[in-house]
C-alpha cells in the first residue's frame, strides 16, 4: 500500500441553502491517478477548489503530506506542489503562452531579471512535447477556447508539481489530443506525480485512473480500484439509477422533398465554396480539423462570422447578410462550445438567462415576466437543472449546470435549425442521454440540427449524415449507419491528405 | 402571524453578509444621520427631509443618468459639460427672446444630441468611453466659456424658474421631478427590455450579442439617455439657481461617480440597482448639507468627497471579493 500525499478529513461546504459537499472524507495516495466522477452538480469542482485553496471549506481539514495546509493561500499552495487546471480556461489573458506557462516561476538569471530567451525557448520545448503547436510569443487571448485550456493545463503539469489537478481536461478535446494529454499524466504520473482527475468520459476514467472515487449530492463514495469496476457499473453508481443509453429513432419520416436549409457557395474566411443542404427533422454532423471550415459555417449561419459570397436559404428565403439578431428570426438557434464566453451571463439569473430566448414576447418593450418565468420554470424541470430556484446566478452553477442552461435558453426560441457546437461539454453521463433523445425528439417535429462535435462517437450515435471538411470544402458525404469511430477518423484524415 | 412566518423564510434565504452589502448604503445612511443629529438635532426634524431631497436633485438626476453607462461597463464624464454648456446655450437664447418652453426643450434636446455623439463614437468607431467621454467634457465645458464669454447668464423668465423654485401642495416641484425621474429608470431597469440588455452587456457583451441583443445599439441608447439625463438636470439646476455660471454644474463629477459606486452599480458593469443609487444619492447630499449645516469650512468640502470615494471604491472591491 502506498503511503497517501493529501488526506481530505471531514470538509463540509455550504453555499447558502446548497450543502456542496458533506464530510467529505478522502486519501490520495502519492503517484496514483485518482479519479473523480459523479453527476452535474455533485460537489466535484468544489471538493478541489478546497484543496488548491480556491475556496475554503467550513468545516474539516485538508492534509498535503501529512501538513494541515488550510490556512493557506492558493499561491502557498502552488510553491507546496499543488496546481489546478479549472473548469474554465482560465489563464491570463494579454500575457504570451510562455508566460502563462511559466506564470510566478520564471527563470531568473544572475541578476534577478528574468531571461526571456529561457523562458520562450524552455515553454516552446514544452509545448511541443505536449503537441501544442502555438508560438509561445503569442498572446494567449489571440488564441482559440481550445487551446487557452492546454496552455492551461501545460500549466499545470509545468513546474515540478506534485499534485496536478485537472477538472474535466478533455472536454472538446480531439481523439488525438486526448490521448496526448493523456499520454503525458501516464508519463508523470511514472516518474511520481499524483493526479486528481474529473471526467465525465467513463471510459477514460476507467482506462486511466488507479483508484475512483464517487460524489453523489455533496457525499463520497470511495475506494473504488482500478479493474474492480466497468463502465455500465460505475455509471450506475453516479446516477444511483440504470442509465439507459439512447438510440436514434432514425429520421422523421421524410415530408416531400422540402428542403430545410441550403447553404450556396458560401466563401469566406477558412469557407472556399461550402455548399450543402440540410432537410426538415434531419441531423447533419460535421467533421474537420480545426480551420477547415466546419466550425466556421456553424458560425456563419448563425451570423457571428460573415461571408463574401455566397447565400443561405432558410425554408424558400434567401439571405445574403446575418447577424445573431437576425438568424433568431429566422429560427437559427446555436449553442456554442464555449459556455463562459458566449453562451452564459453568468451575473444573470437562469430565468434571466433562457429569458434571452422569449424577450420579444413582450408588449412595448416591457419583459413579458409571466411567460419568461413559466419557460424557465419548465426547462429547469425537464433539463433537470440542479438549482434552488430560477432566481439564481448563473454563475453559483456547477459547470454542467451552467451548460444545461445555454441549452434551455437555445431551445426556448423554438429554432427550426438548430446548430450544436459540442452541446454537451461537462455534461453528466445521465444528463447527456437525457440531451441526445430531446435532440432526437426535436427532430421528429421537424427541427433540423448540424452537429459538431469532436467526439466521435457520440457523434455517430445522432447523425444521420456525416459532411467531412478539408480546406474550406465539403469534401466527402456519407450515411453514418454501419460507420465506427476509426472509419471516421480515417475517413477525415484522407480528405486531409487528399487535398495536399 | 403568516406574514411573520413569511418575513423569517424570506430572511432565511438570504445570507445576511448579503443583506448587508446590498444594502450597505442604506445603513451608512442611517449612521450619518444619526451622528449628524447628534451634533445638530435639527437632522431629527421634517424640514430636513424636505431639504436634502430639493439639495439632492440635480446630483440625483445626473448620477441616475451616468449610472445607465455604468451598467454597461462604460462611463460617461462628458456629462458635468452637458449639463452646462446646454443650460448655457439655453437661457442664452431664452435672454434673446426664444420662449422658455422651448428653451426648456432645447436644452434637453442638447444634452440628449450629446448622448447620442457619445453613443456613437464608442459603440461603432469603438472609441474607448473614458478618454472620449473626457474629450467631450472639455469641448463643452470650452465652448460654455465661449458662449458666455465668462459672464454669468441671469434674469429668467418666472415660468422657466417655477420648477427650481416653486412649490406644488406644499411639494417642492423639484422633488417631484427627483422622484418621477427613479420611477421611470425603476421600471426601464427591472421591468423592460432594455433594461435586461443593459444588464446583459454589462455582465457579458459578447454573451449578450450571440443571444440576440443588439449590443451597438444598446450602448448608443444608454449613452443618449445619460445625455438627456444631463441636459435635464442642467435646467433643473438653471431653474433653482436662477443662473448659469461659467462653472455652471462642473464640481458635480466627483459626487456623480461615487453616488453610483457607493449605491452598488459595480465599475466592472452588470451589478446594480437604482434603489442603491437613490441611496448613494441621498448619502452623499445629507453629507453635504451635514457640512453646511455644522458650518465646516468648505476647504474641507472637496477632501470628504475624495474620502467619499475612497471609500465608495473600497467597498465596490470588497463586495466583489466577498461575493465574487
Ligand atoms: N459559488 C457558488 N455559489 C453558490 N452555489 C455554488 C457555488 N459553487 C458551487 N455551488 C453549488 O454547489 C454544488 C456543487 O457544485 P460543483 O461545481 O462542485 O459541482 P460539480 O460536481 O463540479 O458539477 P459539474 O460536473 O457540473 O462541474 C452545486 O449545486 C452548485 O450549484
Ligand atoms: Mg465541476
Amino acid at each position: 500500500m502506498r503511503e497517501s500525499i493529501l488526506d481530505i478529513v471531514n470538509v463540509s461546504k455550504r453555499f447558502g441553502p446548497t450543502l456542496a459537499l458533506k464530510k467529505v472524507n478522502l486519501s490520495i495516495k502519492r503517484g496514483s491517478v485518482h479519479a473523480l466522477v459523479g453527476k452535474n452538480g455533485a460537489g466535484k469542482t468544489t471538493l478541489v477548489s478546497t484543496i488548491a485553496g480556491i475556496i475554503k471549506q467550513d468545516t474539516g481539514d485538508v492534509l498535503f503530506e501529512g501538513q494541515d495546509i488550510g490556512q493557506l493561500s492558493i499561491f502557498d499552495r502552488q510553491r507546496l506542489g499543488i496546481r489546478i487546471a479549472t473548469q474554465d480556461a482560465s489563464v491570463v489573458p494579454h500575457l504570451s503562452v510562455a508566460e502563462n506557462v511559466f506564470l510566478g516561476a520564471w527563470p531568473k538569471n544572475n541578476y534577478g531579471f528574468v531571461n526571456w530567451n529561457e523562458v520562450f525557448r524552455v515553454a516552446r520545448r514544452k509545448l511541443q512535447e505536449y503537441g501544442l503547436n502555438v508560438d509561445p510569443r503569442v498572446e494567449v487571448k489571440k488564441l482559440s477556447t481550445i487551446e487557452q485550456r492546454k496552455v492551461n493545463i501545460v500549466r499545470a503539469l509545468f513546474g515540478g508539481a506534485k499534485v496536478v489537478i485537472l477538472d474535466e481536461p478533455t472536454t472538446s478535446l480531439s481523439a488525438e489530443e486526448r490521448d496526448s494529454l493523456f499520454g503525458f499524466v501516464t508519463k508523470l504520473s511514472q516518474q511520481g506525480t499524483t493526479f486528481i482527475l474529473i471526467s465525465h468520459y467513463l471510459e477514460e476514467v476507467i482506462k486511466m485512473s488507479d483508484e475512483i472515487s464517487v460524489f453523489r449530492d455533496g457525499e463520497i463514495f470511495n475506494g473504488y480500484l482500478k479493474g474492480q469496476i466497468d463502465e455500465e457499473k460505475l455509471a450506475t453508481l453516479i446516477a444511483n439509477e440504470t442509465v439507459e443509453f439512447h438510440r436514434r429513432t432514425g429520421k422523421a419520416a421524410n415530408t416531400g422533398e422540402r428542403t430545410s436549409v441550403k447553404c450556396n457557395n458560401i466563401c469566406g474566411p477558412h469557407m472556399r465554396d461550402i455548399s450543402f443542404s440540410i432537410l426538415p427533422g434531419e441531423i447533419v454532423g460535421l467533421v474537420g480539423f480545426p480551420g477547415s471550415g466546419a466550425r466556421e459555417i456553424c458560425r456563419t449561419l448563425y451570423g457571428l462570422l460573415s461571408f463574401n459570397s455566397g447565400n443561405v436559404e432558410v425554408n424558400g428565403k434567401t439571405l445574403r447578410k446575418l447577424t445573431p439578431t437576425k438568424a433568431l428570426r429566422e429560427g437559427i438557434g446555436y449553442i456554442p462550445y464555449d459556455r463562459n464566453a458566449e453562451g452564459l451571463v453568468g451575473l444573470l439569473s437562469i430565468k434571466a438567462n433562457v429569458g434571452f430566448s422569449v424577450l420579444d414576447e413582450g408588449k412595448w418593450g416591457f419583459v413579458n415576466s409571466t411567460f419568461e418565468t413559466q419557460v424557465a420554470e419548465k426547462y429547469l424541470k425537464e433539463l433537470h437543472i440542479k438549482a434552488n430556484s430560477i432566481e439564481d446566478e448563473a454563475n453559483s452553477l456547477s459547470g454542467g449546470n451552467q451548460q444545461k442552461v445555454v441549452l434551455a435558453k437555445v431551445l426556448g426560441g423554438k429554432p427550426k435549425l438548430l446548430i450544436l457546437d459540442e452541446p454537451t461539454v461537462g455534461i453528466d453521463i445521465k444528463s447527456r442521454e437525457e440531451i441526445l433523445s430531446s435532440v432526437d425528439a426535436l427532430t421528429q417535429s421537424g427541427v433540423s440540427i448540424l452537429y459538431l462535435t469532436n467526439d466521435y462517437g457520440e457523434l455517430l450515435r445522432v447523425a444521420d449524415r456525416l459532411l467531412f471538411f478539408a480546406n474550406g470544402l465539403v469534401v466527402r458525404e456519407e450515411i453514418s449507419i454501419g460507420l465506427n469511430i476509426e472509419d471516421v477518423i480515417r475517413m477525415r484524415d484522407s480528405v486531409r491528405s487528399g487535398i495536399k | 402571524m403568516m406574514l411573520a412566518k413569511k418575513l423569517v423564510v424570506i430572511t432565511r434565504k438570504f445570507k445576511s453578509r448579503d443583506l448587508i452589502f446590498n444594502n450597505v448604503v442604506w445603513f451608512l445612511l442611517v449612521i450619518v444621520l444619526v451622528v449628524m443629529g447628534l451634533f445638530d438635532p435639527i437632522f431629527f426634524s421634517k424640514g430636513i427631509l424636505k431639504n436634502i431631497l430639493v439639495q439632492g436633485t440635480v446630483l440625483g438626476v445626473l448620477t441616475a443618468g451616468i449610472s445607465f453607462t455604468i451598467l454597461i461597463g462604460e462611463i460617461d464624464l462628458s456629462i458635468v459639460g452637458t449639463i452646462g454648456f446646454a443650460a448655457g446655450l439655453g437661457t442664452l437664447l431664452m435672454g434673446k427672446g426664444l420662449n422658455w418652453l422651448i428653451a426648456i426643450l432645447l436644452i434637453i434636446v442638447i444634452g440628449t444630441v450629446v448622448g447620442v455623439i457619445n453613443g456613437l463614437l464608442i459603440s461603432r468607431m469603438k472609441a474607448v468611453s473614458l478618454i472620449e467621454t473626457l474629450a467631450m467634457m472639455l469641448i463643452l465645458e470650452g465652448a460654455l466659456l465661449a458662449v458666455t464669454k465668462g459672464r454669468s447668464i441671469v434674469n429668467f423668465p418666472d415660468a422657466f424658474s417655477f420648477v427650481g423654485q416653486k412649490a406644488i401642495f406644499g411639494i417642492p416641484v423639484m422633488i417631484i421631478a427627483f422622484l418621477l425621474v427613479y420611477i421611470i429608470v425603476y421600471v426601464i431597469w427591472n421591468k423592460t427590455v432594455l433594461g435586461r440588455s443593459l444588464y446583459a452587456v454589462g455582465g457579458n457583451a459578447v454573451s449578450a450579442y450571440t443571444s440576440g441583443i443588439r449590443v451597438d445599439r444598446v450602448r448608443i441608447v444608454a449613452f443618449t439617455i445619460s445625455g438627456a439625463f444631463a441636459g435635464f438636470a442642467g435646467f433643473l439646476l438653471a431653474s433653482y439657481m436662477g443662473a448659469v455660471t461659467m462653472t455652471f454644474g462642473q464640481d458635480y463629477l466627483m459626487y456623480t461617480l461615487a453616488a453610483a459606486v457607493i449605491g452598488g452599480v459595480s465599475l466592472t458593469g452588470g451589478r446594480g440597482s437604482i434603489v442603491g443609487v437613490l441611496g448613494g444619492v441621498l448619502l452623499l447630499t445629507v453629507i453635504q448639507v451635514g457640512l453646511q449645516v455644522l458650518g465646516i469650512s468648505s476647504y474641507y468640502v472637496t477632501m470628504v468627497g475624495g474620502l467619499m470615494i475612497l471609500l465608495a471604491v473600497i467597498i465596490d472591491a470588497v463586495r466583489i471579493r466577498v461575493q465574487g
